[in-house]
């Protein structure tokens, strides 16, 4: 009688307990990183093989084409996502040009070039661009294989995009070495549809892991290059770069020009990704133990009364 | 004369943005600049149709004063008051504009989403049961891919990244195709009915 009681009890367990320990199962770990918890990062072929691509760039005129189009809903997971790729270019000098095809993006993706440009001590305009947002998207994708120019007449901040000393070389997708498509619903789709297949560009994506799922037959097929699913995939992206930056040993000489503090802080945004993993891997682990609770509920007390 | 017209427009622009794209000549590719330009234009239009519709929507809203009519009231006053500070103040990194969408719209929005990792847990907890053996597969998969998806699932459960790579990469996509293969086929249908002027809901009401 008392195991029934107890029973019951779980099973009718308010909802609020289960709010609780998901709250918990996301702060806990999230404080503990500052003790130094961190579980390690083993990477995946689709995000090594984004990885290889931008290194295979080095050198080359072309440049990497980001289109940050998530929004602030979204960014938890994409905008590390975004800022690791562009901090890989910009570390190998790889000219990067940004865009977004998300109204409400436009804050992030200029926030996300901004900052790690000032890291590099790269030049907006030389360097790198952020040409903002452009509608509707099926436009903005065929138009880029015509001229990136018509497209995005200005770029963010008003600039004449003729007058951009790094577009003088970039006309379309030719120009184009590795298009990044980061987006929470299935833009990275149309990508493939309208430039991948017309234009012939490779495109490589960042998702969110909700909808990792839809993505896979592209990958398979070759349409996606490569692919990061959540913040995982940014994750293992950034242990490649970190070893990367080891073992070109340019990392140390470029930090000692920034304030203990601001070290700080850029050293918190390089590991954001990783951070995040901790408060995720407690999170599915509770989520399973309260998936394996309510299994054994439904067979020792709800499936004989079909209660459910 | 106010269907027709559309029709028409919509059945002669559907069979030339079909054959230009398999003519390769300079005109074929002028028209479809054109075109795109043509889009593009209607694209800012369909902008601002959304705005006014936004706009006339939420002071219905108010006039009636339907339940929650004040969050209208809190729409339209945040849409004006951050418009009028774009376009006076600038929109560039540290302005007042780019400071109300880092420090409120940002957090709203990630804050919304993250809701969602309660209400998941909240729902597996009460519904993702093993009923039959469908469901159990399902739960097993499910929970096999959630400890692939983290770095200690391989280190404390011993999942193997195979097993989760081979359920996302075979199942799963072999499932994903099928549906897409139908989207894709469903697709170019509907698009025919509406070159040939079949489906024409697209025109609103009484069309």
């Amino acid at each position: 009688m008392k195991g029934e009681t107890i029973l019951r009890n779980i099973r009718d367990v308010d909802r609020r307990f289960i709010y609780l320990a998901i709250l918990l199962a996301v702060v806990v770990p999230l404080v503990m990183v500052a003790f130094g918890l961190n579980f390690p990062t083993t990477v995946t072929p689709e995000v090594q093989r984004i990885f290889d691509r931008i290194e295979s760039l080095v050198g080359d005129e072309r440049c990497v084409l980001i289109a940050m189009d998530y929004d602030p809903s979204t960014q938890p997971e994409l905008q590390p996502m975004a800022k690791v790729v562009i901090r890989h270019c910009m570390l190998r000098r790889i000219k990067v040009i940004g865009i977004t095809n998300a109204i409400t993006g436009i804050g992030l993706g200029i926030s996300a070039m901004t900052t790690v440009a000032e890291e590099y001590g790269l030049v907006n305009g030389e360097d790198w661009v952020f040409l903002g947002f452009q509608t509707p998207p099926v436009v903005v994708m065929l138009g880029i294989g015509e001229n990136i120019k018509d497209v995005f007449p200005t770029d963010y901040y008003g600039t004449l995009s003729t007058e951009i000393p790094m577009l003088e070389n970039v006309t379309d997708y030719d120009d184009i070495g590795l298009l990044v498509a980061l987006a929470g619903n299935t833009l990275p789709v149309s990508w493939v549809t309208y430039a991948g297949t017309r234009y012939d560009v490779p495109i490589a994506t960042g998702v969110t892991a909700v909808s990792a799922a839809d993505f896979y037959p592209y990958l398979q097929t070759g349409q996606f290059i490569g692919m990061m699913g959540g913040i995982k995939g940014a994750a293992e992206y950034e242990e490649l770069l970190e070893r990367l930056e080891e073992s070109l040993g340019t990392y140390e000489p470029r930090m000692a020009g920034f304030s203990p503090e601001e070290r700080h802080h850029l050293e918190k945004d390089r590991r954001k990704a990783r951070r995040a993993m901790n408060p995720q891997s407690i999170a599915h682990i509770v989520i399973i133990l309260f998936i394996i609770l309510g299994n054994i509920t439904y067979f020792m007390f709800d499936r004989k009364t079909s209660k459910f | 004369m106010r269907t027709s017209i559309p029709l028409k427009i919509t059945l002669i622009m559907g069979f030339l943005m079909c054959a230009q794209y398999f003519i390769p000549h300079q005109a074929s590719e002028n028209f479809y600049d054109l075109m795109l330009g043509w889009t593009r234009i209607i694209g800012i239009f369909a902008l601002m149709l959304g705005l006014s519709s936004l706009v006339r929507v939420h002071y219905r809203k108010i006039d009636n004063k339907v339940k929650g009519w004040i969050y209208s009231v809190v729409t339209l006053v945040s849409l004006v008051i951050t418009g009028l500070i774009g376009m006076a103040g600038g929109i560039d990194e540290g302005s007042l504009f780019m400071n109300i969408y880092t420090f409120i719209q940002l957090p709203l929005q990630a804050t919304m989403f993250s809701l969602l990792a309660f209400y998941i847990t909240s729902a597996a907890y009460r519904s993702f049961r093993a009923r039959n053996w469908h469901a159990s597969l399902l739960l097993v998969a499910g929970v096999i891919v959630m400890l692939g998806r983290i770095p200690i699932g391989d280190y404390m459960f011993g999942v193997p990244a195979w097993l989760t790579k081979w359920i996302m990469l075979i199942p799963t996509t072999a499932a994903m195709r099928g549906v897409l293969l139908g989207v894709g086929l469903g697709g170019i249908a509907t698009a025919l009915k509406i070159v040939l002027g079949i489906e024409r809901s697209y025109l609103g009401g009484g069309a």
